[in-house]
């Protein structure tokens, strides 16, 4: 196991764990999910988890290809050519049996994703747009975001009253 | 990251030395969440040290009452939201659904009227990765939605590291037969 000595030990206590879950409802493509990152933290995007149904309650069988784009609008960049499906970077869980009207999802385990690792700066807005709807039934897709808040120490609003 | 424990030389006496100082520990964090009801678990960081989180897993019942059967749906009615209970700083933007966060997730549930043809639990996949470091004397919070008609529930297991009290503010270990030297911590401080 990795070892803390007491230099490090402030550095972690620093930054912390931030999940940001938000259900999309798919009824026309395409869907967008946004998130504004708070003023003094920057944003490390570590993993992406996602589900979304391919049956729906009436057992009938649509296979959606979800893809996904997303956009850094801090620094004008579309860090893809094209949309890619959800499929090739993570793995769609709960996927193959069924969802009720209320919108929930068998209860699979999350499966394996790729490392993402992208940092959105303070401010940023994390954009994702969703395209690929099918054409049978509304879905909502579950996006969990699995990254941490790193503080931008030299801001002033971290200094707390020492300056005052 | 791989461990290779036998892979270098190993000094007793190093090894025994860090592990008076930090060690891996588990937090299991377990509750029943009542009928369409929300209910805050918790578990507290004794004031042994500091606890630094490194992986959750967890597993919880699907179960819902159909036609007042209690009948296992497979479907993820718990929504958990993580906080650190000191001052009460939420991890999660909101609560999410435990099959998006949780290995092995749903598990089989002996309460289910159908429990010998209910399918077996999941098994473990890869805990999720959770990085933080909860202070001593603090309180893990999660707060859990249950959405189904019938009473649900849950076992998250935090695993990580104890970094004793001791090591926090410098202060050497004294174990019983002599005084260890440490060379790998130095109190340093801050400026």
């Amino acid at each position: 196991m990795p070892f803390i000595d007491i230099e490090n030990l402030d550095s972690i206590r620093e930054s912390q764990p931030y999940f940001i879950y938000k259900r999309i409802p798919l009824s026309t493509a395409p869907a967008y999910f946004f998130h504004q990152i708070d003023y003094g933290f920057w944003y490390l995007l570590r993993k992406v988890y996602v589900k979304y149904p391919e049956v729906d309650v009436t057992g009938l069988i649509f296979g959606p290809r979800l893809r996904v784009e997303s956009y850094q609008r801090g620094s004008n960049k579309i860090p893809q050519n094209v949309p890619i499906p959800f499929e090739l970077f993570c793995t769609p869980g709960g996927n193959s049996v069924t969802v009720s009207a209320g919108g929930q999802m068998t209860a699979t385990a999350p499966k394996n994703t790729k490392l993402q690792n992208v940092v959105y700066p303070y401010r940023d807005n994390i954009e994702l747009t969703i395209t690929g709807q099918n054409t049978v039934t509304p879905v909502q897709v579950d996006i969990m975001l699995l990254g941490y808040f790193i503080p931008v120490k030299k801001l002033r609003m971290w200094e707390g009253a020492q300056d005052a | 990251m791989v461990v290779k424990p036998f892979s270098q030389r190993i000094d007793p006496n190093k090894v025994f030395d860090i592990q008076n100082s930090q060690y891996s520990e588990r937090l299991l964090l377990a509750d029943t969440v009542p009928a369409n009801s929300t209910k805050l678990g918790k578990v507290t960081v004794a004031n042994l040290g500091h606890f630094f989180c490194q992986f959750i897993t967890g597993s919880f019942s699907t179960l819902d009452l159909v036609a007042a059967v209690i009948t296992d749906t497979g479907l993820s009615y718990l929504s958990g939201q993580l906080m650190d209970g000191s001052g009460q700083r939420k991890l999660f933007n909101e609560p999410i659904p435990l099959d998006l966060l949780l290995s092995p997730g749903r598990r089989k549930d002996p309460t289910s009227a159908a429990v010998v043809a209910d399918p077996a639990s999941n098994g473990l996949f890869f805990p999720l990765e959770f990085e933080y470091m909860f202070t001593a004397n603090s309180d893990i919070l999660f707060n859990v939605v249950n959405t189904s008609s019938n009473p649900n529930s849950y076992e998250i297991v935090l695993h990580g590291i104890r970094v004793v009290s001791s090591m926090v503010v410098g202060n050497r270990i004294q174990p019983a037969g002599g005084q260890l030297t440490r060379t790998t911590v130095q109190p340093q401080r801050r400026g």
